[in-house]
């Protein structure tokens, strides 16, 4: 029985893990509320999942799936997330950032839009090599649904977009594992 | 990477007190959050007229210099997985608690941070603190301001999985810094009752 740190991968409701060979029992997940480029702890044993955990922004941990909370047993977690970490950072750095030119109603109002470009961004991008991070959102923005007042908005807020420090982007996912005995393991 | 349990140990004195809160507010991510040790004032609204006369800058200033006065630097402690900060953290409680002996450790979470519990108000409407009414008022208003950016957002922290969900918590928190962290929003009262959420 292994744990790893690793990002999910979604389409159509069907759903993978960065970095790990799919479960035989995978379909077995229906949680709608999943996008591609969520954090989560996966517990897997002779290829079956035993438990989902979906990791909070704030590092809180929240199983989704299993019945029985299979941390308690483990001494270590695998962290496979850090091959993707700068990308993932990256990423919801510059969507966190052109979302806030929204409203909190148009927030509201236009959530699903917001986690369809989020989902797509995610799910096209990172798991592979990338160079050029606005070009690809861009690409993304131009494709989606929003109207095109909302794409030059988000095109415009992207571009003045700065970074600014590096370093901060290759932070680790937070993980509160209050109450555990478990440590993590990040030389895989 | 400094050893910070090292450290900690080794400055396990009187004398490094308030660099082991500085540690801890950065261990925290509360490093702009106003604080003082109410012993350092006359009684306690001296206590919080400090924290309100103080920008959160002059705090993470404070705190900044303090943890280089440890040997820390700041970015190693944001750069630190949350698990091992927490670690630390629990270390650090048990020695400051064990130095403030009657001392009390005033602190206003709230005005950085609209995530943060407001435990100032808290200890004011206990009555564990005396405070004027003038205070208790600025506070109260405050509270509910709170209440009415979470209800406009609509917000809640335990969906907070996703990008989407996470560009909102940033907005509320600019928002809020916006409308309850400046100076000026403690000291004119009547601009306080102006704010509109």
């Amino acid at each position: 029985m292994n744990a790893y740190l690793t990002f999910t991968r979604i389409l159509n409701n069907e759903i993978h893990f960065i970095g790990l060979e799919n479960p035989i029992n995978a379909n077995e997940i229906k949680n709608q509320q999943l996008l591609s480029g969520q954090p989560v702890l996966c517990v897997i044993e002779n290829k079956k999942l035993l438990s989902l955990y979906l990791v909070r922004n704030d590092g809180f941990i929240n199983q989704i799936f299993g019945e029985i909370d299979n941390l308690f047993q483990l001494n270590t977690i695998k962290d496979i997330s850090l091959i993707n970490l700068l990308k993932y950072n990256s990423f919801k750095f510059y969507l966190a950032n052109i979302f806030q030119i929204l409203s909190f109603d148009e927030m509201n109002n236009f959530y699903q839009l917001m986690t369809e470009l989020e989902n797509k961004i995610f799910y096209n991008f990172l798991h592979t090599e990338i160079i050029d991070f606005k070009k690809l959102i861009i690409r993304e923005i131009n494709k989606s649904n929003w109207t095109q007042e909302y794409k030059k908005r988000f095109i415009e807020k992207l571009n003045k977009t700065r970074i600014i420090s590096k370093k901060l982007l290759n932070k680790k996912i937070d993980l509160d594992l209050s109450g555990y005995r478990i440590y993590i393991n990040t030389r895989i | 990477m400094p050893n910070i349990q090292a450290i900690i140990i080794k400055s396990s004195d009187t004398y490094n007190l308030k660099k082991l809160i500085s540690l801890r507010a950065f261990l925290l991510e509360e490093q702009d959050c106003p604080w003082t040790l109410a012993y350092d004032h006359e009684n306690i609204n001296e206590a919080i007229n400090f924290l309100q006369n103080n920008s959160l800058k002059f705090f993470l200033d404070l705190n900044t210099r303090n943890l280089i006065k440890l040997n820390i630097k700041p970015l190693e402690v944001i750069m630190m997985p949350k698990n091992k900060k927490l670690n630390y953290v629990e270390t650090l409680n048990e020695i400051i608690n064990s130095f403030l002996y009657e001392n009390e450790f005033v602190i206003d979470k709230l005005r950085s941070n609209p995530f943060f519990e407001d435990t100032l108000f808290q200890e004011i409407q206990t009555n564990k603190y005396d405070v004027n009414l003038n205070i208790f008022n600025i506070y109260n208003k405050r509270n509910q301001d709170l209440k009415n950016l979470f209800e406009k957002a609509n917000f809640n922290l335990k969906d907070n999985y996703n990008c989407s969900q996470f560009s909102k918590e940033l907005k509320i928190k600019n928002y809020w810094k916006y409308l309850w962290s400046n100076v000026e929003k403690y000291k004119d009262e009547s601009i306080i009752n102006n704010v509109i959420v």
